[in-house]
């Protein structure tokens, strides 16, 4: 046995340590890297040497750099982003059409439409006012005016989520082409024979963000390749990445292949709440505006259609409306040149407000799904604010789930940096060790030799 | 025992924060609106209840209005009502005093006073209020009353001055305001009695009474019932002068009346829940109302009778006597118990708007009262206690100082900070 095995030992020691070191460092360069899984350093001796009927051990070196990963949770946090980004995504689209109704306040629809009728109401007492005929013109316009603003904003909404919807899928696409290029990475460095953890991480930071946008599985072959499906679809392995587009028929949306061979079976992320809001939430928010003014549209031409105006000689058979068509509320050209066109005598008499008083009855009738126009149109807003409630509930409970999923994953994967530095010092002392170790083996080595001389 | 990692303390950290946060912005912006419900997801129900009590208010307060205007025409009435009553008791004073055989030389004198009132009332009778003639029904194109063209009478100038003017008190109460010039100044005949249930199709049933027109003159209302299906009549009528010749060249319309099966009572007249209509003829100077409102279906032989309020009307009776007493000429018995008719007639009718006038305050205090109630509720349900939502404010401010204090004591450290 030679004195020349200490400096070998001392030397793969310094090695392993150094190496040892190493990690560690990245691991404290990425202390706040939200991606990174901590690495760990696994040690082993090298091979033993049988010598003098002795084996012998010959050091230490550094058999494996893993990272600290539980597929688990990565499993369940993809299933909660996609429940949680879903739902935070239709809250956020919920306030902006919860903005759109002013409610409850003097401002909002109910408001104008409980106006429209007290005007009719206070029209009936004095008949031949033109004052109180240009109320009631006034009120239909201010009625007019909201319906419109209101519809044209639910458009507006719409017209955004459609827009945002393409920009998801182009990003959708783009990490689609990142998980193929990842795999095919991350596929020639298994053939190498070596894990390469920090190609991984970004894979999984990669599909996190997809699990974000939509309902997507992650299967892995044997390469380490990530399968992914979106909405059921194949979508990306290390061969081949699928492109995606947004999908327009009949006012609904939905995500397809390029070639539109396949439908994707969207059920969960923002991608979801887009497509979805879009196709049925708000356009259902719309029809139900629709089929309240349209009632009250239907009911007061009716009505008013019996009466006589207030010109000489009176005329009957007149509509107070021209038309209702998606939020455009159109009162009859001939009412807003002259206001005696409103035809509310029942008996062609300038004093009969008998038509008006039928008008405003109207408000208190129950015309629609057996309920009054004003209580249809608070059901409206009260679902508007139910399903935002829903949706914030959700998010709410799904992001505390999340939290607590995070705060496995960190304290599985993250970095301490107390544990980092207690390796430090460990790795430290020992790589001091080993210097040591050459010292005093070149100590012997001199020793040696003086007793040669 | 579970790793602590730098990112778990951060995000914990970062997580309580936030939460804080958004608890005070929803409670600083109920303390600065001072209400809980701003938007409909606060509380989609409450939402739903706070339109619901609004529109309750919006339309309290137009039934207040409608009750106020009301009763400024109610009011407007009573004060024409009142001065021409006043004028009634001057004539009534002049007729006593034309008796007495010591003024029989001063008649044109009594002449001219009774004209002074005439004059008067018939201004009255033309009140305006708010740009609407009082007594003229719902028929505003016009005055109502006015001299004939040759002014030796008086005469409705309006085609229907019977029309009523309703206003709404409530969502299921619908108040009459105003008294007819029919009501106050009008003959109204009144069709009284019954119909055999039992008569058959084909049978007619008759009725006949003496009418007057404007100066006097005597004529005949001739009604006839033809039974036309079961609870359904064909009624005709006809105006016959002293010759017995109809004054229509051309007979006016049938009209249908339909009763009630189950009561007996009258249901409809052509179609419509009003049950009287005007028969007004300007060339012979004849307009009063047919009233068939009393008329029922029973089951015991047709008896059937008519009735009027008054034989003339006010004016043309105070015309004929002014005309007589410049003649030399005292009143009849006949013409004095027409005008004591009318002041009688003029005094129940201020009775009745009085009673219009108590049921629109009555049913004001009854708003004003249910209003505060709602407005109680609607304040209950959307006002914030101020009180409360400060106190929590400075709670939350002080949770939030201490997170703050506790997250820069200790987030810094680690191992770092002791090698």
């Amino acid at each position: 046995m030679s004195l020349s095995r200490i400096f070998d030992i001392a030397r793969s020691s310094l090695a392993a340590y150094q190496g040892a070191l190493d990690v560690t460092s990245h691991n404290v360069a990425n202390a706040a890297n939200e991606n990174y899984s901590r690495q760990r350093v696994n040690l082993s001796t090298t091979n033993p040497q049988s010598l003098a009927g002795l084996i012998w051990g010959t050091g230490v070196k550094i058999d494996q750099i893993t990272r600290a990963r539980n597929q688990l949770t990565d499993a369940q946090i993809r299933n909660n982003n996609s429940t949680y980004n879903d739902n935070s995504k239709r809250s956020e689209i919920l306030s902006q059409v919860e903005s759109l109704f002013p409610e409850p306040s003097d401002m909002g629809i109910s408001s104008l439409i409980n106006s429209f009728f007290n005007s009719w109401n206070e029209l009936a007492v004095t008949p031949n006012s033109s004052t109180l005929r240009t109320n009631v013109v006034q009120a239909a316009q201010k009625l007019s005016s909201q319906v419109q603003t209101v519809y044209q904003g639910l458009d507006e909404i719409k017209g955004s989520l459609l827009e945002d919807a393409k920009s998801k899928v182009q990003t959708l696409n783009n990490l689609l082409k990142q998980v193929q290029t990842l795999n095919t990475q991350i596929s020639a460095s298994s053939i190498a024979g070596a894990e390469n953890n920090d190609l991984l991480d970004q894979r999984d930071a990669v599909i996190d963000q997809l699990s974000q946008m939509t309902n997507i599985s992650v299967s892995y072959n044997s390469s380490n390749a990530a399968i992914i499906s979106v909405g059921g679809v194949f979508a990306a392995d290390q061969n081949v990445s699928v492109e995606f587009k947004i999908s327009s028929s009949n006012n609904n949306l939905t995500l397809t292949t390029s070639d539109g061979s396949s439908v994707a079976n969207v059920q969960g992320g923002e991608l979801y709440a887009e497509l979805n809001s879009y196709s049925t939430t708000i356009s259902e928010y719309q029809n139900n505006l629709n089929d309240v003014m349209n009632t009250l549209v239907n009911a007061v031409n009716s009505v008013h259609s019996t009466g006589y105006t207030n010109t000489n000689p009176p005329e009957t058979g007149i509509n107070f409306f021209d038309s209702y068509q998606n939020g455009i509320l159109k009162i009859n050209d001939k009412i807003l040149s002259d206001n005696n066109n409103i035809a509310i005598s029942a008996d062609g008499t300038g004093g009969n407000g008998d038509i008006a008083l039928k008008i405003a009855d109207l408000n208190s009738q129950k015309l629609l799904n057996g309920s009054t126009i004003a209580d249809n149109y608070s059901n409206l807003v009260s679902n508007i604010g139910n399903d935002k409630v829903s949706a914030d509930q959700i998010a709410n409970s799904t992001q505390l789930i999340l939290q607590q999923l995070q705060d496995q994953k960190n304290s599985y994967s993250g970095v301490s940096i107390d544990e980092e530095m207690t390796n430090v010092i460990t790795y430290q002392r020992s790589y001091d060790a080993s210097a040591k170790l050459i010292t005093v083996a070149d100590q012997m080595l001199q020793t040696v030799l003086n007793l040669v001389q | 025992m579970k790793r602590i990692s730098d990112l778990s303390i951060s995000n914990s950290y970062l997580n309580n924060i936030n939460l804080l946060k958004n608890q005070l912005s929803a409670l600083n912006l109920q303390i600065s609106t001072g209400k809980k419900i701003n938007k409909p997801s606060d509380s989609p129900s409450g939402t739903s209840q706070i339109i619901r009590m609004n529109n309750q208010i919006s339309q309290m307060d137009t039934f207040t209005s409608n009750i106020q205007n009301g009763l400024a025409f109610v009011n407007e009435t009573s004060f024409a009502m009142e001065s021409i009553q006043s004028e009634i008791v001057n004539v009534l004073t002049s007729l006593t005093s034309v008796q007495n055989a010591a003024n029989d030389g001063n008649l044109s004198s009594f002449a001219d006073q009774i004209d002074l009132s005439l004059q008067s009332i018939l201004n009255f009778a033309n009140s305006e209020y708010d740009g609407k003639y009082i007594f003229s029904g719902t028929d505003q194109s016009g005055k109502p009353y006015g001299y004939t063209a040759d002014g030796k009478s008086i005469e409705v100038k309006l085609n229907d001055v019977s029309g009523e003017q309703n206003i709404r008190l409530s969502p299921n109460v619908l108040q009459k305001v105003n008294m007819t010039g029919q009501e106050v100044f009008g003959t109204i005949v009144k069709q009284g009695g019954n119909i055999d249930v039992n008569s058959s199709v084909g049978d007619v049933i008759s009725n006949q009474m003496n009418i007057y027109d404007a100066g006097g003159n005597q004529y005949t209302l001739d009604l006839n019932y033809t039974k036309t299906a079961a609870n359904t009549y064909s009624l005709t009528y006809d105006i016959l002068d002293s010759s017995n010749n109809s004054i229509y060249s051309t007979p006016p319309a049938a009209k249908t009346v339909v009763f009630d099966s189950a009561t007996g009572a009258m249901k409809s007249l052509d179609g419509s829940s009003s049950l009287s209509f005007n028969i007004n003829d300007s060339s012979k100077k004849i307009n009063f109302s047919l009233d068939l409102g009393s008329l029922e279906e029973k089951n015991s032989s047709s008896s059937v009778s008519l009735s009027a309020n008054q034989k003339n009307d006010i004016f043309n009776t105070l015309i004929l006597i002014r005309d007589n007493l410049k003649n030399g000429i005292k009143p009849t018995d006949e013409q004095v118990q027409i005008v004591k008719d009318f002041s009688a007639r003029i005094v129940n009718n201020l009775s009745a708007n009085g009673n219009i006038a108590n049921q629109l305050n009555d049913t004001s205090d009854l708003i004003t009262n249910q209003q505060t109630n709602v407005e109680a509720l609607l304040s209950q349900k959307q006002d914030v206690d101020i009180a409360k939502a400060v106190t929590q404010l400075q709670n939350m401010n002080y949770t939030l100082d201490m997170n703050y204090k506790l997250a820069s004591m200790f987030l810094p450290q680690s191992l770092l900070d002791y090698l």
